[in-house]
Order: C-alpha cells, then structure tokens, then sequence
C-alpha cells in the first residue's frame, strides 16, 4: 500500500498562499478542532475511529468508536465514546463519556460511561488533544487486570450531575 | 324659518321649486333669496305632516329632468348631424354643470332620505351586488344616468364616429384647433356621467369609446409604418416612429382619460415596431460595426419597448467591443508592449463604456455586454494550450509605474493610471499568476530600492485589497510593512552601536524580511565567504539582533545585498553602486592587478553560476578585462586602468536584477504547483463532505469554488483527480467508472 | 586603497528558531500565526519557557489567564516561567 502523505489541504503552514484556512472564516477552538479532525481521520491510532460525518456536521461534539485493544480483557469489544466541546476548548477540557450500549467494565468507568481520568479535569492541558485522550483511555482500558465497576458505582450513578467534569473525582488510584 | 314639520301643499310648492329647477338647469339667475327659499322647501317637502312628500318629490324631480333631457336631445339633433358634436358638447356642458347646482339644492332629499336607503359601499364592491334600478339615486347621479339613458344611448354611435374622425385629423396634421376642446370635452362626458359609481366606473367610457378608438389607432398605425417603410431607409423609419410615438403620447394627453395612455402606445409600438422587428434587427449590425451613435439611440429606445427587442442588439455589441478589442490585443508589437496592452484595453473600456452611456442611458444590460467582452479580450489565449500573458503584462505595467523608471510623469499622472489599471485587473480570470508576478517584482523593486514612491505602493496595494480581498493582499502587505519597520530597526541599530562604541566603517543598512511573505526562490543561494570589510557589520548587526529578537534566525541573502564602492585606482574617482558579489570580486584587487578565476573563486566560496554571472557582469561593464573569451577556472582577470566614463557615479546592477526569461518560467511553473495543491485541496474538500461524487459533478464543484482566483483547464482538474487516487484520498467505485468516493 | 566600500545595504530574512513546527496550543505553524490573528510575524510572536517550550504569546497568555493556580508550560507541566 502507498504510504499517505499529509493532504496538502491541511498543511499546517500558513505560508502557503493556498492553505486551505483561508477560505473558512473560523474562530480559535473551530480552527483548532477542524486540524485534529483531520488528523484524526488521516492517521487515526490503531483502533480508533472518528464519525468524521457527524463531527463535521457539528464540531463540538464527536462519536468514537473504540475497539478492545488485542490482548487485552476488552479484546473483540467496541466501544463508544462521546466527546463534548465548549468554546473553551483547548483551554477547556471536552466532556468525554463512554456511551451507547456497551460500557466498559472497568474499575475507572461508572456504569453511566462517566470516567474518573485525571486529564479530563484537574490535569488537563492545552497541548492535549482528542487523539492523545482517546490513547490514554485505549491504555487505561488496557492495564486494566480485573473487569469490575467502581466500589461506589451504584452510589455515584444514583446522585452524580450529568456531566462528568462537575464531579469533585478523587483520583485515588494512578495504576490503573 | 321653522324647522318644524308641518303640512305642505305639494303641487303649489313643487311648481315654484320647478321654476327654480329649470332655471338652475339651464344656468339662468336664480337671486339668493329665492336659492334659500326653495332649498327650505325640498325640506319641508322631505319632512312634511302628516307624512312626508320626499318620493313624490323624487319622482316629479325625474320626470323633470327627463323631459328636460329630451327636449335638449331634440335640440341637439335639430342643429344638424354636421354640427353634432359642438351641439352635444354646448349641451353637456350647461347641464353637466346645472345638474351640479342642482345637486347641492336637493342637499336635503340627497343626505338625508336618498342616503338612508343606499347600500354601503362594502355591500356593492363585495357583496357582488348591483344596484337597484328602481332604487332612488341622489340628484346628482340621477341626473347623469338620465343624461346617459336620454341622450348617450341615442347619439353614441354618430359621436364615437365623429370623435375618430376627429383625432384620425388631427394625426394628420388637419385637426381645427378649436374642435381640440370639444374632442375632449365630449370624450370625458362618457367618463363624468359614470363617475359616480363604485364599481367599474368607466366601463361606458371603454365600451362606446376607447374599443374602437384603439381598434382605429391600430389600423392607422398599421398602415402608418407600412406607408413609412416604403419611403424611409432605416435611420429615417426609426426618427419618424420616435417621433410619432411622442406625437401620439401628446395627443392622449390631449383628449383621452388617462386610464388610455398605455394601451394606446403599446398599440403603436405593437404595429410600428414590434411588427416590424425582423428588419429592424437586420439593422443591428451594420449599424454597430459603424457605431452610428445617433441610429443606435432611437434604435435602443425603440427596441427597449418592446418584448424581446433588445437583446439582439446587446449582442451586436458584446460581439462589437470583442471583435475591436481582439484586433488591438493581437497587433501589439514592441518593446513596451505591456503599456500599450494595458493602456489599448483602457482605451477600450472607456470609449464602449462612454459610448454605453451616451446612446444606451447607461443601460445595466449593456454594461453586462461589456464586461463579458473586455473580460474575453483580457482573458484571450492566442494560442489555446498557452494561458494568456495578460496578468503578467499587467504586474509589468504596475511595475514600470511604481518603478523610478516612469520619468516625465507627475506623481498624479501614475496614480490615475494606476488606479485605471485596476479595471483591467478586475476582469483578469488568472489573478493567482498577476498575483505571483506581482509579488516579485514589489520584492525586487523594495529590495532594490527602485519604488518612486511608498506612499504609492502602499496605495497600490490598498486599491488591490478593495479590488480582490485582504488575503489576496496579505503577502504584499506584509512586504511593505518589513521595508517600512526597517528604518527604526536601522535606528535602533546605530544607537545600538554607539552605545558599544563600535565604529563599522562603512554606511551599513539592512532590510529584515520575514521568510514567509517574500517570493525569495531558493535558487541563488550560494555559499559565500563575507569580505573583511564587511565582516563587522555582519557580525555585529547579528549580535544586535540576536539580543533584541529573541527566538528568530537571521539568514542572510548576499546575492540580494548592494553596496557603493569608491574606485580609486583610476584617473578620476568614481563611486559605483553594484552587487555583493561584484564588490567582493573588485576587492580582491587590492595588492593586485590580476588574478585567474579559480583563486577568485576558491577565496569568496561562490558556486559557479553565481560566480561567472557576475564575473561576466564586471566584465561588460568594462571595469575588468579577461585573458579568455568565456570565463574558465585559468581566465586571467585584470583591472582595466584605462577605464573611464562620463559619469562619476553610477551603477552597474541593471543587468542582474532584471527578470529573465528563467524567472518569467519559474513564476508561471510555480503558479501551476501552487494550483494543484489548490486543486487538491478544493478536490479533497469536496469529496470529504459529498463522500460520493460523478466525474462531471465533481469538476463542475471546482470550476465553481475556484473561480474567482482562477480558472483552471479541465486536463489540470483530471490530473490532479489521478494523484490523489495515487495517494489514496479518493477511489473510484467499483460500480462505476466515473464516479469516485472518498477514503476516510 | 584602490578599493574602498561607501555604502552596503544587506538583506537578511529571519524565522523563528522553534524545535517544532507547529504550536502545541492551536496546532497552527510558527511560520504562520494563531488563529485569533492575521499577520504572523511581529504581531503574533513566540515566546519560550524556562523548560524551553515554545508558543504563540497569544495561545499561552490565553491558557495562563485560564489557570487560576497553577501556571504550567502545556507541554510537561512545569512551572510555566517566561525564559528571558
């Protein structure tokens, strides 16, 4: 198979007299998500898939389909995972949970698809992207040794706010 | 008087008010006293004990006045059928305005018992209701509708004819002036008698009069333009039909309701022109490739009139203005054909544009005509597999404008012209080449330090921005602004320099361009050791920015620096402006006089090209001799002690700064790489967001987002379709050859 | 001297000395600028931290006035402190 090259439309330099930016008006967090979507879609990580339709028709928020990484106990499962953006975003973490109808079972994942992940809140950082999340997630899914839900699953689903970043997490565990 | 009801005698009222009545009717004096008594009478009579007299009242009224109008019909008659419509106007005019008079006696019956049994207006315009024949009127209308019954119905058809005849003389030229009034009048009675009513009020009007009349007007026009057709050639035909149109305009005014105008002069337009159009059309081309001004005026608003009359002739002259300007623009010859390609193209927009506005009033339509022909002519390609030199020839124009060569020209002079260039520049389909041609030459001309003005660059630029965008202008812009940022730079630098007490020994300068916005090819870099002299000035001006930019890389582009050099050897001084590279070769000559090419070359590290470019430079302009006829490593170079020349200062730049056929090749090779990435961008796009696309629907999708900086050949669009199935970005479908789909 | 230089006038270009291409705050080149800006160049510049990293000014001013404690370089969390 030819290798793919960068598509010329999205080179990043803006020194080219045809970058492709230009003939789309867009603010800060528009720009910076229509780079990664492509990105995402030319070279996505193993596994990872970006409805790049639905993505495109409404950029603040995206469907990922994740599969089991070989090897691992999730091995032949896909999941979902939904990423939320505000105008915020890069300097504002997205709002990622895991949905439809296969949540991982995972001592870090609340049977709601909320995720105790500390990028997702208190560690996030600008240089972060949705490819880079999706990676840490791909890996925390694949330490993991034991498929249970979270001691306090039923506890947390029954009185938690619907959006996972309004959770005060207590990132008590960094190994898995 | 009393306003109370009481009994009246009927008749011995009505025959006093009778006596009022005929004298109103017929205009005759009726003292005050008497008005106010009769007037008091129709209201004891409308409100009389024990009950009221107000029908009885109505119906002697009636009976009156159709007596009365009988009477008056006889009389007409008894004046003779040749004097019938003097007699009916005479006639009309007396009762029209007694009737009026009339009207306001009767205030009373009218207001107060008549109104009553009305039916509201609302009831007769919605309710699909007519009146009531047997329904009381108001005096005033019962007056008219008698005058109607007793006098129009009997008389209408030997007036309508009289009154034709009448204006049929009257387009002859033999209409008697006085009859002009009666006309008139008599027309407008059939309008006046029906006024009244809520609904279709000038329905007798159209019936009796205006049918025929238009019938009439069309018959004689018919003939009219046939008679004409006979006599005239064409300018004249078009002169006697404009004039008959505004004859006839007057003569509606003259006589009809205004409700006619219209129908009347599209009746003519319909016979004298419409009906006519295939030989005026045939007229068309002549008449525009002679430009007859005058005939292509009265032809424009003849043709504006009727239904597809003009656009024929919109065509003449796209057709025209394209022919003209093809002929200027593949006769040009010379030296500066660039000027008289930009200036021939002005000429020709100005002088159709001027033409469009004397003879077709400025017409949108025309001026169309003539942006679709100017744009053809710009755009033409003599040879059709060749893109046109237009934008190339266009950035030359600006270039000489902008240019200190433009001698012998005010500053205002070059600033209309080049604010007129940008009418050429408006109908350029290539504008990414005028834009990359553009770029390069404002680079050599700010590099160079060759602009007369940059208050008028920045202009330029400005008018460029307005023209096509801020992003079209951005590189340009961007340009300009490191020239202008570079005299505080040099400032800063000098005090810079004081301050560290460092003498450089020589005047130093420096322009600082920002890599990205400059068209600076990669092709004449070449190594190059710093001569001594100006290795100071290299490195401190280095250390200086160094300190005050923090994060940058400076790179030097000797090839492009220039210095005055004094030569002292000879037997005048003479101060010489020329390149790096020629300076560094000429100092060389310090402890010598001659020296062979390759220990030239070994000291300054010059690549060949560069090195022989510039040796030979040195040597036409005579300040070296060679041993050899072509520059090889054993040339032995001497200085020539001989040299002199008429001036003390000059500069021997002129040659390596111009553009070579190389560059015009590199320019236009590097707008084509640039579109193609354009193109697969544009393609990508597209294919991302419609998934699967035909072959023809996807170039038509980028013909149409590429138009407007471009316009690129469909061979180019395929080509560019072909790499990216190589790469992978698209793919045809398995079901069909031409249609692809796109690879997520 | 037979030979004596007057005047020169030099040309130079310059770019940013930058150890990626693009910024890791709005993903957009050096070359170019941030995606709130027009002109790259003087108006939209780099600057760099103690721990070397570099940004746009604009994309790290932005994401230092988001952080009400902690100021991080985006990159590898380190006290973010502007290099001199």
């Amino acid at each position: 198979m030819a290798t793919k090259k960068k598509p010329s439309s999205d080179q990043g330099s803006s020194s080219s007299a045809l970058d492709s930016s230009r003939w789309e008006v867009s603010c800060f967090w528009e720009r910076r998500l229509q780079k990664e979507l492509m990105s995402l879609m030319k070279e996505p990580p193993p596994g990872v898939t970006v409805d790049a339709e639905g993505a495109g028709q409404n950029l603040t928020q995206w469907i990922i389909q994740m599969d089991g990484a070989q090897g691992t106990l999730y091995e032949g499962e896909q999941f979902q995972l939904q990423f939320k953006f505000s105008p915020k975003y890069p300097f504002d973490s997205p709002e990622v949970t895991f949905i439809g109808p296969n949540i991982p079972v995972h001592p870090h994942v609340y049977s709601n698809g909320h995720i105790c992940l500390s990028i997702l809140t208190e560690d996030w950082s600008p240089a972060l992207s949705v490819q880079s999340v999706c990676l840490s997630i791909v890996s925390m899914l694949s330490s993991c040794k034991e498929k249970k839900r979270p001691p306090d699953n039923s506890f947390y689903v029954k009185t938690c706010n619907k959006n996972p970043k309004k959770t005060k997490w207590w990132y008590h565990d960094d190994s898995v | 008087m009393s306003l109370k009801p009481k009994r009246v005698n009927f008749n011995e009222t009505w025959k006093e008010l009778q006596e009022t009545v005929k004298c109103v009717i017929t205009l005759s004096n009726v003292p005050r006293s008497t008005w106010n008594d009769r007037f008091s009478d129709v209201y004891s009579l409308c409100v009389a004990y024990p009950e009221p007299l107000a029908d009885r009242l109505y119906l002697e009224t009636k009976q009156f006045l159709d007596n009365h109008v009988k009477n008056l019909l006889e009389k007409v008659r008894s004046n003779g059928k040749a004097n019938l419509l003097k007699s009916y106007y005479q006639a009309w005019s007396e009762y029209s305005l007694g009737i009026n008079y009339l009207h306001r006696l009767y205030l009373y019956l009218n207001q107060q018992h008549i109104k009553k049994q009305k039916l509201s207006e609302a009831e007769i315009v919605y309710g699909n209701l007519t009146p009531d024949t047997q329904e009381q009127m108001e005096i005033g209308e019962l007056g008219f509708e008698i005058w109607k019954k007793n006098m129009i119905e009997p008389l209408k058809e030997n007036l309508v004819n009289f009154l034709l005849e009448g204006i049929h003389e009257d387009r002859l030229g033999e209409g008697n002036p006085n009859t002009a009034e009666i006309i008139k009048g008599v027309i407008q009675s059939f309008v006046t008698v029906e006024e009244y009513k809520k609904k279709e009020n000038l329905l007798l009007y159209q019936k009796i009069f205006e049918t025929p009349f238009l019938q009439a007007s069309g018959e004689y026009y018919k003939q009219e333009a046939s008679r004409l057709l006979q006599v005239c050639d064409v300018s004249m035909y078009m002169e006697r039909v404009t004039q008959r149109l505004k004859e006839e305009t007057l003569r509606s005014q003259k006589f009809l309701h205004c409700s006619s105008f219209d129908k009347v002069k599209e009746k003519c337009e319909q016979h004298m022109i419409a009906d006519h159009l295939q030989f005026l059309h045939g007229e068309c081309k002549p008449m525009v490739q002679q430009e007859r001004k005058g005939d292509l005026t009265y032809m424009y608003s003849l043709l504006r009139s009727v239904p597809q009359g003009i656009p024929l002739l919109i065509n003449e002259m796209l057709e025209h203005i394209k022919q003209q300007g093809l002929q200027c623009v593949t006769s040009l010859k010379g030296e500066n054909i660039y000027c008289q390609f930009v200036e021939s193209m002005l000429t020709l927009h100005k002088k159709y544009k001027d033409m469009i506005n004397d003879v077709f009033s400025g017409d949108q339509s025309f001026i169309g005509a003539l942006d679709r022909a100017c744009s053809s002519v710009i755009n033409y390609r003599i040879n059709p597999k060749v893109s046109s030199r237009s934008p190339e020839m266009l950035a030359k124009y600006c270039d000489f404008l902008l240019k200190k060569s433009a001698k012998g020209m005010s500053e205002a002079e070059i600033d209309d012209r080049l604010a007129q260039s940008i009418t050429v520049f408006k109908y350029i389909d290539d504008k990414d080449v005028f834009q990359k041609f553009y770029s390069r030459m404002l680079a050599k001309r700010l590099i160079h330090q060759q602009s007369q003005s940059m208050d008028a660059e920045e202009a330029m630029i400005n008018r460029l921005k307005e023209a096509c965008g801020y992003e079209f202008t951005n590189k340009f812009q961007r340009m300009f602004n490191d020239i202008t940022v570079s005299t505080d730079l040099n400032n800063k630098f000098s005090a810079y320099l004081k301050s560290e007490t460092v003498d450089l020994g020589i005047s130093f300068t420096i322009y600082v361009l920002q890599a990205g916005a400059w068209p600076l090819g990669q092709t004449s870099i070449t190594p190059f050791a710093v001569p001594q002299e100006l290795e100071k000035s290299v490195q401190m001006f280095e250390k200086f920015y160094h300190s005050h930019f923090n994060g940058r890389r400076l790179t030097w582009l000797h090839h492009l620096c220039q210095g005055e050099l004094k030569l002292g050897y000879l037997k005048k001084p003479y101060q010489v402006t020329m390149q790096t590279f020629q300076m560094a070769i000429l100092l060389l000559f310090e402890k010598t006089d001659s020296l062979n090419c390759k220990e030239i070359q070994d000291t300054l590290q010059l690549n060949t090209e560069q090195f022989n470019k510039h040796v030979t430079s040195l040597l036409e302009s005579k300040l070296l001799h060679s041993s050899t006829q072509d520059v090889t490593p054993e040339t032995i170079l001497k200085l020539n002690l001989e040299y002199s020349n008429k001036r003390t200062k000059f500069r021997i730049t002129a040659a390596l700064q111009r553009e070579t056929p190389q560059e015009v090749e590199q320019t236009l090779s590097a707008v084509d790489e640039d579109r193609k990435l354009y193109l697969q961008a544009a393609i990508v796009r597209i294919m991302k967001s419609r998934k699967m696309l035909k072959h023809n629907c996807l170039i038509q999708e980028v013909l149409s987002q590429s138009k407007g900086t471009f316009s690129p050949s469909i061979s180019m669009i395929k080509k560019c379709i072909e790499a990216l199935i190589d790469k992978q970005y698209i793919e045809r479908t398995p079901n069909s050859a031409d249609e692809y789909s796109y690879v997520a | 001297m037979k030979v004596t230089i007057k005047s020169w006038t030099g040309v130079a270009t310059w770019r940013w000395v930058a150890n990626d291409d693009n910024c890791g705050i709005c993903r957009m080149a050096f070359d170019g600028c941030c995606p709130d800006c027009k002109l790259p160049g003087d108006d939209c510049p780099l600057v760099w931290g103690q721990c070397s990293h570099c940004f746009h000014i604009h994309c790290i001013m932005k994401w230092l006035n988001s952080q009400q404690v902690n100021h991080q370089c985006p990159m590898c969390r380190q006290d973010w402190k502007f290099k001199e």
